[in-house]
């Protein structure tokens, strides 16, 4: 599988979605944010971070007619939430694997990120 | 020393470095488009200083040449996520065409194996009429035209599984010789490598990491670096694949009906099976998601096969025979293979028994008792309709689960890539930014996550909200 480019930085930000047209737009949210992490688009992320929050207050003070409208969006987004789950999952195990590589030049004598340094490494997966 | 013919040479000679590291550097930007390419960087050595009494003068530096900026730990984390990855497109792929099976295409009421879960009521339901008038001969050929469709829908949805675990098993035929290929030329890649020395042997490292990435992505395999930038592969139960300038042919050939794979003689299938790459996917979704699937459709064919008819032999048929009614269902000996073979056998509508075997011809009590089938627990636990419904929820549940891990493992790779383009990609971009990019990227996404789990839970509890800050 690939990620289609959809995290074109020309994409205006979500902004201060109403909160009846945002339970919808819960799922599109979490599948944007799973191929903007794919593709390690912080400025996205961001964005849609601080989108999340904003979508948070408006629901706190929306009425019970958004809130049936609300449930029913966040059973659709379920399934969304769960691959961005597990897109973390892994992200997070790599950047471990990063901070390792580091870690592990920082303590090699010979010139930064020859190929020599890394001889008999460890197999990077754990 | 201290002439100035020994400070010229000492001058050209550091101009001569400079000239090599200046090739270096145009190499890299020639090769800025080259698929797989890492960048060099030259090496630099302080030639020998001499003593002049007792004094050390320097005698300038020496290019040693260039070496390829590799990052191996980097590179065997992204075999390793390439392996999983194409293991579960290649295992999605299949299990998306066994799932259509039985979910009806877009826009058309039935399937490619028709509508089973109708079929099980349509069946049952024929009995159910067929009790408000017992001697009627139409709604007794209803029993079997509504019995002879079950058993079509399951005996041919059977058949498609064994097509397609056939073509599954010539598919993973195919990738043996594109393996073989692939270890013989980083056999002879490594024989090369080592020939040289390590400041010339980029472009073959690069060549040998393209195809490891290749192989990475047919089946599971552990890297084992050596000496003299040397390379020793396994599959991932430790099965020697290369050894230095050896390779190990894997031979395939049938057993049991079926392709296995072999190493030194010894039959590695079910270590490939669980090793990755795209053998992995295709070897899981033909020795386990298939067979599944069989076994489940084996237990519903036996099931209703072997209930049916022992109902029907105990009562009466429409003659108030009750030693003649027979079976409805060829009566499976086995489980397995029950779907394969199901069928209607009886051709004679009077030879249902409606009547028990103590009433006479106009009795229904026996259709009654076989129409309550559909609402007792016959398989395993289950109702017919019930059973089914569990059987094709559960294979949605497994075609979602490896959709996700395949967007999850997808997403892997792609940051991986980008990871190792930052480090020795041409471009030269700062590593540290990139780092830093995947930090920020990290975190924001932890944010959106940790924002939507509390707003998707909240709403999910009966509409109780919360804000997070």
């Amino acid at each position: 599988m690939t990620f289609e480019a959809r995290t074109d930085a020309t994409k205006p930000p979500i902004g201060r979605p109403q909160p009846h047209t945002a339970c919808l737009d819960l799922e599109q949210i979490l599948l944007e944010a799973s191929a903007c992490l794919a593709q390690l688009n912080a400025e996205r992320l961001e964005e849609l971070a601080a989108s999340c929050r904003l979508l948070t207050r408006e629901f706190a003070t929306a009425g019970s007619a958004p809130q049936s409208e609300l449930a029913q969006g966040a059973r659709a987004a379920r399934p969304a939430l769960r691959v961005l789950g597990r897109v973390l999952d892994a992200t997070r195990a790599n950047l471990f694997v990063l901070h390792r590589v580091q870690a592990r030049r920082g303590l090699d004598p010979l010139p930064e990120y020859a190929v020599s340094a890394f001889e008999g490494a460890v197999d990077g997966n754990h | 020393m201290g002439t100035i013919s020994s400070a010229f040479n000492l001058i050209s000679g550091a101009l001569n470095a400079d000239q090599s590291a200046l090739s270096i550097v145009a190499n890299n930007v020639a090769n800025a488009n080259t698929t797989g390419y890492s960048r060099e960087v030259p090496n630099w050595q302080e030639n020998t200083p001499v003593q002049i009494n007792g004094v050390s003068y320097g005698t300038g530096v020496t290019q040693t040449g260039p070496t390829s900026v590799r990052d191996r730990v980097l590179e065997q984390r992204l075999a390793q996520q390439q392996q999983l990855a194409s293991a579960s497109g290649s295992r999605l792929t299949a299990l998306n065409t066994l799932q259509s099976l039985f979910t009806p295409n877009s826009g058309s009421s039935t399937s490619t194996a028709g509508d089973i879960g109708s079929d099980i009521t349509s069946f049952f339901n024929s009995f159910s009429s067929l009790e408000a008038n017992p001697t009627s001969n139409a709604l007794r050929q209803q029993v079997l035209s509504s019995g002879t469709a079950l058993a079509g829908d399951v005996s041919n949805a059977a058949a498609s599984l064994n097509a397609q675990q056939t073509a599954l098993d010539q598919e993973a035929a195919g990738l043996t010789s594109q393996v073989n290929s692939l270890t013989s030329a980083i056999a002879q890649l490594n024989q090369q490598i080592q020939s040289l020395p390590s400041s010339g042997s980029g472009a073959l490292e690069d060549q040998r990491q393209q195809d490891i990435a290749q192989l990475s992505q047919l089946i599971g395999i552990n890297q084992v670096t050596t000496e003299n930038s040397g390379l020793s592969i396994t599959t991932t139960s430790g099965q020697l694949l290369v050894s230095q300038a050896a390779s190990f042919q894997l031979t395939s050939g049938p057993a049991g009906g079926l392709t296995h794979f072999f190493l030194g003689g010894n039959d590695v299938t079910s270590s490939l099976t669980t090793g990755g790459g795209q053998l992995g996917g295709l070897l899981t979704a033909r020795d386990i998601d298939i067979p599944n699937a069989l076994a489940g459709l084996d237990q519903l064919a036996y099931a209703i096969s072997s209930a049916v008819n022992a109902q029907n032999n105990a009562g009466a048929d429409l003659a108030g025979d009750t030693s003649n009614a027979g079976d409805i269902f060829l009566q499976p000996t086995a489980v397995t293979g029950s779907a394969a073979s199901m069928r209607v056998v009886m051709t004679d509508p009077g030879h249902i028994a409606a009547a028990s075997a103590s009433a006479g011809a106009g009795d229904n009590s026996n259709a009654l008792i076989m129409a309550n089938l559909s609402n007792l627990a016959i398989i395993n636990g289950q109702t017919p309709s019930n059973y089914y419904s569990q059987f094709v929820s559960l294979l949605g549940s497994t075609v979602s689960e490896v959709q996700t891990e395949n967007t999850a493992q997808s997403a892997s790779v792609t940051q991986l890539q980008t990871q190792i383009s930052a480090l020795s990609g041409v471009n030269l971009s700062d590593e540290a930014a990139a780092m830093q990019q995947f930090e920020r990227s990290y975190q924001a996404a932890s944010q959106v996550f940790a924002i939507l789990n509390t707003v998707i839970a909240s709403a999910l509890n009966l509409g109780v909200q919360t804000a997070v800050s």
